[in-house]
């Protein structure tokens, strides 16, 4: 049985000469979550826009459920929904007429569409504003009603291009039990976004993509296998200069981060901290230390 | 026949939510496609001109809304990424034209049933010319469409601003410049220049089914134009219709 997700050396420079994507090769297996994580302009778009038939690749090849995105896009597309970076409602619609509506255009009869409808606006927290007008609702709100339109299709493959950008942490964890929900019963998700919290959270594997390119991919635990430091210590205050020795040093303003490469000596830095009048924390390295260091820290 | 199933779901999408909540807007369309227009016949033309004035409102109602659909709210479309959610959908692009265009005529029917029974009260249509009339509407509304349509394909990346501000230019040319509102008499010798346009050559046909121009070559040329241009623009839309950039 064919991968959900298959992509093959696939490239895209568009006619203005940039290259959004160099040679990425990646997959998903069916009833998997994939999280591509990338900073600004890194080619996350660009990749799901090509998966989901609307943006011609410049080279290689991308397969969903076994069919050739440049070739077959007529069958691929029965098999996906998307959820587009900064998509906007319609402010007159409801989230209930945007859902209705485009569960209608997956070929449900008006019955089914109403089921899923109500089922998926319930599954995102808007049971009870389902039918007020988008002008009256929150952003946050006018963007789940986006995600429930996802949720509602029959897709075996979801695109969910930044969908929790902007939504508050208590919703963004109900859309996360809702993604991890539809994983279990055997949908594919391939996720992008900016929070390394979520990749964490919610992925079965990781690709992380910079300048086009795949820096690496994995479970989210080889991708934090990826870097030498297995422990941090977040110090408040200023003067961790002297525990250089023990690692790499991060300066956030009147923070610091230090990269343990080993993690016994964690105690001994806490006691010195402790004398110095310093706060320290320990803590495994985090997704977001990783991404930080695979990138080489650079600012965009 | 899922083509046409997903077009007036499309359609009912981007017309009854609007409707039912902004029944406002209605009126304003209603304002702008025939009010403001008879309110300058009446006061510069007298009662005399009014039924050439309704005729222009009739015949102007849907097509001016085609182009303002076809256009603007496919560029709409793209800027809230609505489009994107289609395209990865198991819909034709056939299906959200044709939508687009027939949420237009939904929005665009008040102003047709109100100047149609406005005319059918001053008797200047029967029930059989009126069906007619309503065809050559018609006509001009899938001409108006497709132009739009074209139109939105070339401009297809413009900002939403940019776009408002072509196609205002655009329905205010074919609208109210030409002779919609008024005969194509008006023009002397350059009335020919009346079946160019769709909506001035459907209103050209209107009148003649009213009584208030003779059935001459002018009429004939016009439904002739009409059918020729439909099918040209209808057939360079489709040849040029994709959901894929490039």
């Amino acid at each position: 049985m064919a991968e959900a997700v298959e992509v093959e050396a696939l490239s895209k420079v568009y006619k203005s000469g940039t290259q959004a994507l160099n040679g990425v090769t990646l997959n998903a297996d069916r009833g998997q979550l994939l999280t591509v994580i990338g900073r600004n302009g890194a080619g996350k778009t660009t990749m799901v826009r090509i998966l989901t038939t609307q943006l011609a690749p410049s080279s290689g090849s991308a397969r969903i459920m076994g069919f050739d995105v440049v070739e077959e896009p007529a069958k691929v597309r029965p098999h996906i929904a998307l959820v587009p970076q900064e998509a906007q409602t319609n402010q007159s619609m409801s989230p209930w007429d945007y859902v209705y509506y485009l569960t209608k255009l997956e070929g449900f009869s008006s019955t089914e569409a109403k089921s899923r409808s109500v089922d998926a606006l319930n599954q995102v927290g808007l049971d009870g504003i389902a039918r007020k007008p988008c002008y009256s609702l929150s952003g946050g709100e006018r963007r789940r009603a986006i995600v429930a339109a996802a949720i509602a299709s029959n897709a075996e493959v979801l695109f969910l291009d930044e969908p929790t950008t902007g939504l508050d942490p208590i919703i963004r964890r109900q859309i996360w039990a809702s993604l991890r929900n539809m994983v279990e019963k055997g949908r594919t998700i391939v996720l992008t976004t900016h929070l390394m919290e979520e990749a964490e959270m919610v992925s079965d594997k990781i690709a992380v993509v910079d300048h086009g390119m795949l820096v690496a991919s994995g479970t989210p635990n080889e991708i934090k296998g990826r870097v030498k430091a297995k422990a941090r210590v977040v110090l408040k205050g200023s003067g961790g200069d002297g525990f250089s020795s023990y690692g790499e040093l991060v300066r956030l303003g009147d923070r610091e981060i230090l990269y343990l490469d080993r993690p016994e000596d964690a105690n001994e830095i806490i006691s010195a901290s402790l004398s110095r009048g310093l706060s320290a924390e320990v803590s495994p390295v985090t997704l977001e230390d990783v991404f930080y260091k695979l990138l080489g820290g650079q600012t965009e | 026949m899922k083509t046409f199933s997903d077009a007036w779901t499309i359609a009912k999408m981007k017309s009854i939510p609007d409707m039912k909540r902004n029944p406002l807007t209605i009126a304003i369309l209603l304002l702008l496609t025939g009010g403001m227009p008879l309110t300058f016949v009446y006061m510069f033309g007298g009662a005399a001109n009014l039924p050439g004035g309704l005729v222009g409102a009739f015949v102007s109602s849907a097509p001016a809304l085609a182009l303002f659909a076809s256009a603007q709210d496919i560029n709409f479309d793209n800027y809230t990424k609505l489009r994107q959610i289609f395209v990865s959908k198991p819909i034709r692009p056939v299906s959200y034209v044709l939508g687009t265009s027939l949420s237009s005529l939904i929005y665009s029917a008040p102003g047709v049933v109100l100047f149609g029974a406005l005319l059918l009260q001053r008797g200047l249509f029967t029930p059989a010319t009126a069906v007619v009339a309503v065809g050559a509407m018609l006509l001009g509304w899938v001409v108006v469409s497709s132009m739009g349509f074209i139109v939105s394909g070339y401009l297809i990346n413009a900002s939403p601003y940019s776009m408002n501000a072509i196609i205002n230019i655009f329905a205010f040319g074919m609208a109210y410049l030409t002779p919609v509102y008024y005969p194509a008499s008006a023009l002397g010798s350059f009335a020919w220049l009346s079946v160019l346009t769709p909506i001035s050559a459907a209103a050209n046909i209107v009148r003649t089914l009213g009584g208030l121009a003779p059935m001459d070559g002018l009429t004939v040329l016009s439904l002739a134009i009409l059918v020729v241009e439909g099918l040209l623009f209808t057939l360079v839309f489709v040849a040029r219709s994709r959901w894929r950039e490039e």
